[in-house]
């Protein structure tokens, strides 16, 4: 089994959820920051950056909520993205108030159903600027990320 | 698209500098590569003349053309061994279509010999230079008073100035002493108080001769200053302006000065091209001497390029360049660096209110930056209204397309691009490029 962990990350609280979630996986999967200007160009080169998820089996997909959105980032990556179709997607956002949860799940449903793919599971961590991503919501995500990786493997037996 | 912090205290962080990092690492010489397409005009309207033909074999700066014809050319070398392949109309990097020379090297970069320079020869030592393809304006050179060095870095990401100075400050001294032997005309380095680190080196290159001195400024020159002197002085000569110092000024390049010397006295045809390459597709930012019409695709991917998803490439620079079509484009002459990152688009109700484009609110930031003193704002609505007339009287063309009053704005208004749509409406042209991005926006 491979992963990817594509995220957006502004103060750095989606990159310690993102970090969370990759030593949940085992630290094996590719990660790429979408560090972009507001003209769309990244800034920084990142090595394992590329349009196409054909080599991937499972998806990640993380922001931070916007006007109860995901970020444009991450949409505008979502929709330029090519061989999505019928892949396993997770989905995690980080965002100041806990009841944009529904409206940042609601949006990000709509994204990958426009796109065919699968969405396995949402995970949404409420932080305050920082102030209340705590340890325990990090170990959390973590262990979402172990919960997945227990289920795809019950769901495809033959993928190690 | 960050929401959270306010505009103003956005504007206020300074810029990323890409050239901070890149001085300490010496310039890699690139490998000669497999293909070169060799332009053999400015312009389209230039004449020219071609002295090979398809299936030709030739030898590295043998010459197979000239820009201009006459007495007024500038002579093109080949820049790499072996055959050629076709000429006709290529693509070029600024204008779309011109007529070039493509040839495919075969890898053995045999040198074709050219005598230097040698006084009992009785030639003109520009005719010598013009011979060997250093671009100089050769029309003024010998009548003027002041020649200036700019070594400011406009472009934030770049620093081939300063990296060819502290590299070949002893060739570009002599380059400078020659000119200055020839034209009687005394020499001035422009250095921005921000470039520490050449202000040293310049002092102790210019200790030798008299005539030279060093000049410090608070804000980098861009490249089209030389246009703007270049149009006044001609406009001088006619007599439709009065002669003023300006008029007899010429802004050169250290890189030309560095390849004054070798044309003189190594006999080196003007062949290579000192380039930065940077941006998000890159591994490493770098500064590279290329042969001249290397394709850039060659180049993205000898620096370590990401070529599959680059997907937008500027040559000249974030700030004054030309975003390009096509990677099968060639480095050409006074190509300073090419910039090549990774993109997305984002949709307009996506974005963020911050970067979505407003109305012009009156703050007048624009008109406090601008180099050309200009009122950009106005220029910018006189036409968006259409009336491009208007626009030419309140100074449309002395505008130099820096970008500046587009970076400050904080209603996103894309000042530069409609600048650039009202010159080349005057001038009865129409470009894709420059509507595809403004298209986004309405008009």
């Amino acid at each position: 089994m491979k992963a990817i962990i594509i995220y957006c990350s502004k103060t750095g609280n989606t990159e310690k959820v993102a970090t969370a979630i990759q030593s949940g996986l085992g630290g094996n999967a590719d990660v790429i920051r979408l560090n972009l200007n507001n003209d769309g160009m990244l800034r920084e080169f990142c090595p394992d950056f590329k349009f196409d998820l054909a080599a991937y089996d499972l998806i990640f997909f993380g922001g931070w909520t916007m006007v109860m959105k995901m970020h444009p980032f991450l949409t505008a990556y979502i929709q330029r993205c090519e061989n999505i179709g019928g892949k396993k997607v997770v989905g995690f956002a980080t965002g100041g108030a806990i009841f944009s949860r529904s409206h940042a799940k609601g949006d990000f449903v709509e994204l990958i159903e426009a796109r065919g793919a699968e969405l396995l599971d949402f995970h949404y961590v409420t932080t305050l600027l920082g102030p209340l991503l705590t340890k325990r919501k990090l170990n959390k995500a973590k262990n979402f990320a172990a919960g997945i990786i227990k289920r795809f493997k019950a769901d495809h037996p033959a993928a190690s | 698209m960050d929401g959270l912090i306010p505009t103003f205290q956005r504007r206020d962080k300074i810029p990323h500098y890409d050239n901070d990092k890149m001085p300490n690492s010496h310039s890699i010489v690139m490998p000669v590569p497999g293909k070169v397409i060799i332009p053999l005009q400015d312009v389209p309207e230039d004449a020219y003349e071609v002295f090979v033909s398809v299936g030709d074999n030739v030898k590295t700066g043998q010459e197979i053309g000239t820009i201009g014809t006459g007495t007024d050319s500038l002579s093109v070398h080949a820049t790499v061994s072996g055959e050629v392949v076709a000429v006709g109309e290529m693509f070029h990097p600024l204008v779309q279509h011109v007529a070039s020379v493509e040839i495919r090297s075969d890898g053995l970069d045999e040198h074709e010999e050219h005598r230097p320079f040698k006084y009992s020869d009785k030639t003109d030592p520009f005719d010598f230079l013009r011979k060997m393809g250093v671009p100089l304006e050769y029309r003024r050179i010998r009548n003027v008073s002041t020649i200036i060095i700019n070594a400011t870095e406009f472009e934030l990401c770049f620093n081939s100035r300063e990296r060819i100075i502290i590299e070949q400050g002893k060739k570009i001294a002599e380059g400078l002493r020659l000119l200055v032997f020839s034209t009687g005309a005394r020499a001035v380095f422009l250095v921005e108080r921000r470039q520490t680190g050449i202000i040293k080196v310049i002092r102790n290159l210019i200790a030798v001769s008299e005539k030279t001195e060093i000049k410090l400024v608070n804000k980098p020159y861009p490249d089209t200053v030389r246009e703007l002197v270049r149009k006044k002085s001609i406009a001088a000569e006619n007599g439709r302006e009065k002669k003023r110092s300006i008029h007899s000024t010429v802004i050169i390049n250290p890189d030309v000065l560095a390849a004054v010397h070798d044309a003189y006295y190594l006999g080196l045809p003007f062949i290579n091209e000192f380039l930065s390459i940077v941006g998000s597709a890159v591994r490493t930012p770098q500064n590279l001497w290329t042969r001249m019409g290397t394709l850039l695709v060659d180049v993205i991917e000898f620096a370590g390029g990401n070529i599959e998803n680059t997907r937008r490439v500027t040559i000249g620079g974030a700030l004054m360049g030309r975003p390009q079509f096509s990677l099968e484009v060639p480095v050409i002459r006074k190509t300073r660096g090419i910039y090549a990152a990774i993109a997305l688009t984002f949709q307009e109700e996506r974005k963020s209110k911050f970067y979505r484009r407003g109305p012009c609110i009156r703050c007048g930031k624009c008109i406090d930056v601008c180099p050309a003193s200009l009122v950009p704002n106005h220029l910018a609505e006189l036409i968006e209204h259409r009336h491009f007339e208007e626009a030419e009287e309140q100074g449309l063309f002395s505008c130099l397309e820096c970008g500046l009053c587009y970076y400050v704005c904080p209603s996103i208004i894309p000042l530069v691009e409609l600048v650039k749509l009202g010159k080349l409406k005057l001038k009865g042209r129409d470009s894709l490029l420059i509507f595809n991005s403004y298209k986004t926006h309405s008009f």
